[in-house]
């Protein structure tokens, strides 16, 4: 079988488990900036990367990871190259700005295109920050190959795409032929780590930046996200009465008599 | 979505399917359009996809004012292409103003593709549509930057797409009158499949927005034999509630020891049970998002400083391996 052509989308995102006071709202501006949290890669564009490494692994393959911003942070998407990425493509520039999905599908499409001869898209579910969802499934009909959504699980057989689909009770088998797009969700698996020797080679390894001026693309066609209002999610707080003992044992006896003096039971 | 003034509205709900049922997210949606169809002045339309669905979209008709039934053989199971072409069909036909649909898996796909087909733009993941100040506006909000902010988008296309998070708990009256009913021929056949259905694998079917009760563990919970605990509390419960379930944060489903269809959050399941009872469970937003309909939230944690008891009505800090046997035997002889 000739080497596979794997594209990964992946994305910086601030650390979506940091505390929720890390997340300062700025409704003028609209804008969400973290405070003291770092900037990672997306959850699920990890998942989707071990799935490209998983792909790699019991096949000949070359992974190539693509990201998407104005302005990109390049040690975060390091760790891409520190796990097995073979190649590592930064598309940057200011035109960039607070796109909306349709716009960066359509700029990421344009790099999968020069990029070319691909074989598989893994992109991850969505991404945490503006939480849209939609990139994997626009770049497919842009690209107008088939796409499997929230594959928990992917393999590549007689030259066919075997990935399972999650559903609400169970889950699919679909098989696609190649080149496919796959979105991918959790479940697959936790991004493997690198090694400490693997993340100093990494640090000293090249990586490709393209702007606009390199896609053939349309700036005319580059729109906004259009946000109209940006507020603080509704109080999620509580009064909670804490069950005090001398033991973890007697809390727990002490929780069953207070739920039921309370009639909660 | 441009001036709200102009002229009558089409307010497109798809109808979702759980086989030959009508799901409960279609009510929601129901309910969503009726609003917004009534301060439109529009007319509320609802499809529904399938085949030989003529019962349910009699059904569906006393809740809408028009119903598109889109009835062929290849609609019997969802496959995101032909929904797809079969929706773009319609929408090309009847020129809907706004389009929603449930938030739901298959539509997480669906979704996007038939907005990139119509060429507008779509607002996944909402938890209402409502109408800007000035009354000429449709805004989209959403919860973004994992539940820690919330947006509202202003779509200026048309039709304007959004998809809604269940469990928005709007009811709709049922009429008894029924809407018209118009048959629309979707022109799709197997040429447009891309990809192939090879093998259903089916789980374990559970509805934990049914439930009364939810026992739910997380991140604490060490191992797959820990969950007999939490097993353990949810047989107990049954005395009180005539229905518990035992629920996780996505941890333990991305561990793969409870289906995904038992996973509380934004990623999972909503549920509004009478008493929720969450074990190791940090309290990150993104799930928080699926348990704060709960009338009373218990949390147990050994970390004093997890945000879960920000948010809960009773709280003990200790570990679960010696509080939740206690609090067993004491439910037991209660």
């Amino acid at each position: 079988m000739k080497e596979l052509k794997i594209i990964v989308c992946i994305k910086e995102v601030p650390d979506p488990e940091g505390p929720s006071s890390a997340f300062e709202i700025d409704s003028e501006a609209k804008e969400v900036i973290p405070v003291g949290i770092p900037p990672v890669i997306n959850p699920f564009d990890e998942s989707a990367l071990e799935a490209a490494l998983l792909i790699k692994d019991n096949y000949k393959g070359r992974v190539i990871a693509v990201s998407m911003a104005e302005k990109t942070v390049s040690p975060v998407l390091k760790k891409a190259l520190s796990v097995g990425v073979d190649e590592l493509i930064i598309l940057e520039d200011g035109h960039y700005k607070d796109l909306n999905s349709t716009s960066v599908a359509y700029v990421l499409s344009a790099a999968i295109r020069k990029i070319g001869g691909y074989d598989v898209i893994l992109v991850g579910r969505q991404a945490a920050d503006w939480n849209f969802g939609q990139v994997g499934s626009i770049i497919a009909g842009i690209l107008q190959i088939p796409s499997i959504s929230l594959v928990q699980k992917v393999k590549i057989e007689d030259g066919k795409v075997i990935a399972e689909k999650l559903g609400r009770n169970g889950y699919e088998i679909i098989k696609a032929p190649m080149p496919s797009l796959i979105v991918v969700t959790s479940g697959i698996g936790d991004l493997r780590l690198p090694s400490l020797k693997d993340i100093k080679e990494a640090y000293k390894r090249p990586f490709n930046v393209w702007h606009l001026a390199d896609l053939d693309i349309d700036p005319q066609r580059l729109q906004a996200r259009s946000i109209y209002r940006l507020l603080p999610p509704p109080s999620r707080r509580r009064e909670c009465v804490f069950i005090d003992g001398e033991s973890p044992q007697e809390k727990g006896e002490r929780l069953a008599l207070k739920l039921q003096e309370n009639k909660v039971i | 979505m441009n001036n709200l003034t102009e002229k009558k509205r089409r307010i497109l709900i798809l109808a979702e399917r759980e086989g030959r049922k009508i799901a409960p997210i279609t009510f929601e949606l129901l309910g969503m359009g009726k609003g917004l169809s009534h301060d439109l002045k529009g007319t509320l339309c609802t499809t529904i996809l399938g085949n030989e669905i003529d019962d349910l979209s009699n059904e569906v008709a006393h809740f809408s004012d028009e119903v598109y039934s889109l009835n062929h053989v290849l609609l019997e199971e969802f496959q995101v292409d032909l929904y797809a072409h079969a929706l773009e069909g319609l929408c090309r036909n009847i020129f809907p103003d706004v389009v929603v649909m449930g938030h739901t898996l298959d539509n997480l796909d669906l979704a996007p593709r038939l907005a990139y087909k119509l060429g507008t733009e779509l607002i996944t993941d909402c938890v209402d549509l409502e109408i800007e100040a000035e009354g000429k506006h449709l805004l989209c909000k959403k919860p973004v930057y994992s539940e820690n902010a919330i947006a509202s988008f202003l779509i200026e296309k048309k039709p304007l797409m959004a998809t809604l998070r269940p469990g928005s708990l709007r009811d709709v009256e049922r009429r008894v009158t029924k809407g018209k009913i118009v048959h629309f021929h979707p022109a799709i056949d197997k040429s447009l499949m891309k990809t192939e259905l090879v093998e259903k694998i089916p789980g374990e079917s559970v509805s934990l927005d049914k439930a009364d009760a939810i026992v739910a563990g997380g991140r604490g919970i060490k191992s797959i034999g820990g969950l007999k605990d939490l097993e353990e509390l949810v047989d107990v419960l049954k005395k009180y509630f005539p229905k518990v379930e035992l629920g996780a944060s996505r941890p333990l489903i991305d561990a793969g020891w409870l289906p995904h269809s038992r996973q509380l959050g934004s990623t999972g399941e909503k549920a509004n049970p009478n008493l929720y009872i969450a074990i190791g469970i940090s309290g990150a937003p993104q799930h928080l998002s699926g348990i704060l309909g709960s009338k009373k939230i218990v949390a147990i944690n050994k970390d004093e400083q997890a945000p879960i008891f920000e948010s809960a009505d009773y709280g003990v800090v200790g570990e679960y391996e010696n509080v939740i046997p206690a609090l067993i035997k004491k439910l037991r002889g209660l």
